[in-house]
């Protein structure tokens, strides 16, 4: 077998099947895609979300601002200057979930074109990698169709680092038994007419026709292949 | 189409009418016919408070219903007796109670930190941790045993009781002392100790009571005596005063300690608090003219919150830090000292001002018609002391339970306080 002789021409060659194949793998990795980008979103953005909304902080700072307050008013150390510095640092906060928000928009726009790039990507190997498999059933599809026409001097040609050349090999194995099978019929049938011949006198005209038939019975079906 | 246009504009218009409507005549306030009626719809919002506002998982409960608050060591020791009293009145079913009870004392035995048996005056509500910088403090952790006590004698022979002998008898009083001959107000693991101590008359009694009647740590019975009791007078009405003047100071040991049935020499805290009262409310009837909301029947100078924050507001004796905020809790609290004012004022907050004032809770933290401000949030102190007075004005509930208690017969015994009753 040489591998230059059946190079690769057309990567689409069962083109139902790679399809079929290559859309499967894409569906089924971008949902593991959006599996993965929801398990992130609502585990690692989602709680940065959850603890720098806008009432999350809010509701920190004003916690803080109470507290200020309680001891303020239990130990008569109250300096109402806090007020202006919490109301500082909301507005500090303010810039913060803005900054955090734009991050969070940036790496969102960065996301959907570098998956969609990706889904292209697998789509292209799903392809190349289908082949691997279309390619060798193609050829197995054409030599068992040869076969089925009678021609037993066919191959099953996969090249040698093709998931499916023990397949193959069965199969041209399979061929040679046949072809060896049909070789001893069409031997032990010449066999058969010449002693039939031998005997005819011995037999009524009736059998000796009846056995004549089944020869060139047999002589038809195993002419019908190529050896 | 421009009919469309016609009827969209005629609904608007009808809408901003009720809108405003609602702003000039808010809601009217349900009548009650008499008095017990209306306090029980009171008492009840009250300890509903501590139903809703509560992580169930843990029992802790909220500071304030605002979003976002953190837990209160001080608001649980309310909570706890709020629920008893919830299950006493039938508002809460007895295994419910006590499966939230339990709950809430597995947590703080467990789960809670604590620092020589002492709590953190704020606790995370999902977990119980330290919530921002809040100190380790004395009196929320006497609070807050105050009502595990309680609620350990209602539900006496079980295994609330038994967790709750283990949080306190863990607690160590004298620790909390720092070498001083008065009670430490708190300690912090960055700071250690602060500089502030319960030296003068406070809601601290029931802090001192817990601390010398406790059977494993006790700090000494003359520590009783060590804090000062500085005397005032205002209107000529003399009082052992608290130096803010808040009403709640002379309130808060006694939604737990029975103080009419105790006597310290010539001293009766209960008369002490009788007196406070009525100064306060003369402080506010004589401050009128500067603050809308201030009146007879509208008064109980408190720390609550104001417009600007929360504010120890207060009157004469004391400080008396006012800006025209009234907290109803502080008329509330003071329901066992003067029910008849008491009484009168929260039914006249309730009729003049409940559409904005009174909600799912009761009465709202407070109110400022100066600055035309309306809490929105309810404080788990606050609804709390609400709670616990108006039940020992209507049974004395919690008196009597706690009273029986053996720390608190010890701390009588051996301060020598005597029977005040004839």
């Amino acid at each position: 077998m040489s591998d230059g002789k059946y190079k690769r021409k057309n990567y689409l060659i069962k083109s139902g099947f790679q399809l079929k194949y290559t859309l499967s793998i894409v569906a089924l990795l971008v949902a593991v895609m959006i599996a993965t980008g929801a398990g992130m979103y609502l585990g690692m953005w989602g709680s940065i979300i959850t603890n720098f909304n806008k009432f999350k902080v809010s509701e920190e700072l004003e916690t803080a601002k109470r507290i200020s307050d309680y001891e303020g008013a239990r130990y008569q150390k109250g300096d109402y200057r806090l007020e202006k510095i919490f109301r500082e640092a909301e507005l500090l906060s303010q810039e913060q979930r803005k900054a955090l928000k734009g991050a969070l928009a940036a790496v969102n726009k960065n996301l959907l074109p570098k998956a969609l790039a990706l889904a292209v990507v697998i789509f292209i190997a799903g392809i190349f990698i289908s082949h691997r498999i279309a390619g060798p059933l193609y050829r197995i599809e054409r030599s068992a169709e040869a076969i089925r026409k009678g021609d037993l001097t066919v191959n099953f040609h996969v090249r040698k680092d093709d998931d499916i050349k023990d397949t193959a090999h069965i199969l041209d194995n399979m061929v040679d038994t046949l072809q060896a099978d049909v070789m001893r019929i069409k031997a032990a049938s010449l066999e058969l007419e010449e002693k039939v011949n031998s005997i005819t006198s011995c037999l009524s005209e009736q059998d000796a026709k009846l056995i004549r038939n089944l020869i060139d019975e047999i002589y038809a079906v195993s002419a019908k292949y190529k050896i | 189409m421009r009919i469309l246009f016609r009827l969209l504009r005629m609904l608007r218009i009808l809408a901003m009418t009720v809108v405003a409507l609602l702003i000039v005549f808010p809601a009217r306030a349900e009548e009650f016919t008499t008095d017990e009626e209306f306090l029980n719809k009171l008492e009840y919002d009250s300890v509903t408070y501590f139903a809703g506002e509560a992580n169930r998982a843990n029992g802790l409960i909220k500071d304030s219903s605002r979003p976002g608050a953190p837990a209160s060591t001080a608001a649980v020791g309310f909570g706890l007796t709020a629920i008893c009293i919830g299950e006493s009145r039938g508002w809460i079913e007895r295994q419910q109670a006590y499966d939230r009870v339990l709950t809430t004392l597995a947590t703080f035995r467990d789960k809670v930190p604590h620092e020589h048996g002492f709590f953190y005056h704020f606790l995370n509500m999902r977990n119980g941790d330290r919530t921002w910088s809040s100190e380790v403090s004395s009196i929320d952790t006497a609070l807050f045993l105050a009502g595990a006590l309680f609620a350990g004698e209602y539900f006496k022979g079980t295994e609330v009781e038994k967790t709750v002998r283990e949080i306190y008898e863990r607690v160590d009083w004298p620790w909390m002392m720092n070498g001083q001959k008065v009670m430490c107000m708190g300690w912090t693991p960055e700071k250690g100790f602060l500089p502030y101590y319960w030296d003068s008359y406070s809601e601290a009694m029931v802090l001192y009571t817990l601390a010398i009647g406790s059977p494993t740590h006790p700090i000494p019975a003359d520590t009783w005596f060590s804090w000062a009791r500085p005397v005032d007078t205002y209107n000529g009405i003399e009082v052992i005063y608290c130096f803010t003047g808040s009403i709640f100071t002379y309130q808060y040991s006694h939604a737990w300690i029975d103080f009419r049935k105790i006597q310290e020499g010539r001293i009766n805290y209960f008369l002490n608090s009788i007196k406070a009262t009525a100064a306060n409310r003369e402080f506010c009837v004589d401050n009128a003219a500067s603050h809308k909301a201030y009146g007879e029947d509208s008064w109980g100078l408190t720390a609550c919150i104001g417009p600007g924050g929360y504010r120890g507001y207060g009157a004469k004796p004391g400080e008396a830090l006012n800006d025209g905020t009234i907290a109803p809790c502080g008329m509330a609290g003071a329901i066992v000292f003067d029910w008849q004012a008491v009484i009168k004022g929260l039914r006249y907050l309730y009729d003049n001002h409940g559409g904005f004032l009174y909600g799912k809770y009761g009465f709202k933290d407070a109110f400022n018609l100066d600055k035309h401000w309306w809490a929105e949030e309810y404080l788990g102190i606050d609804v709390g002391i609400t709670a616990l007075m108006i039940e020992n004005y209507r049974t004395g509930l919690v008196w009597n339970k706690f009273m029986q208690l053996e720390p608190v017969k010890k701390w009588t015994k051996e301060c020598a306080l005597v029977d005040a009753r004839p």
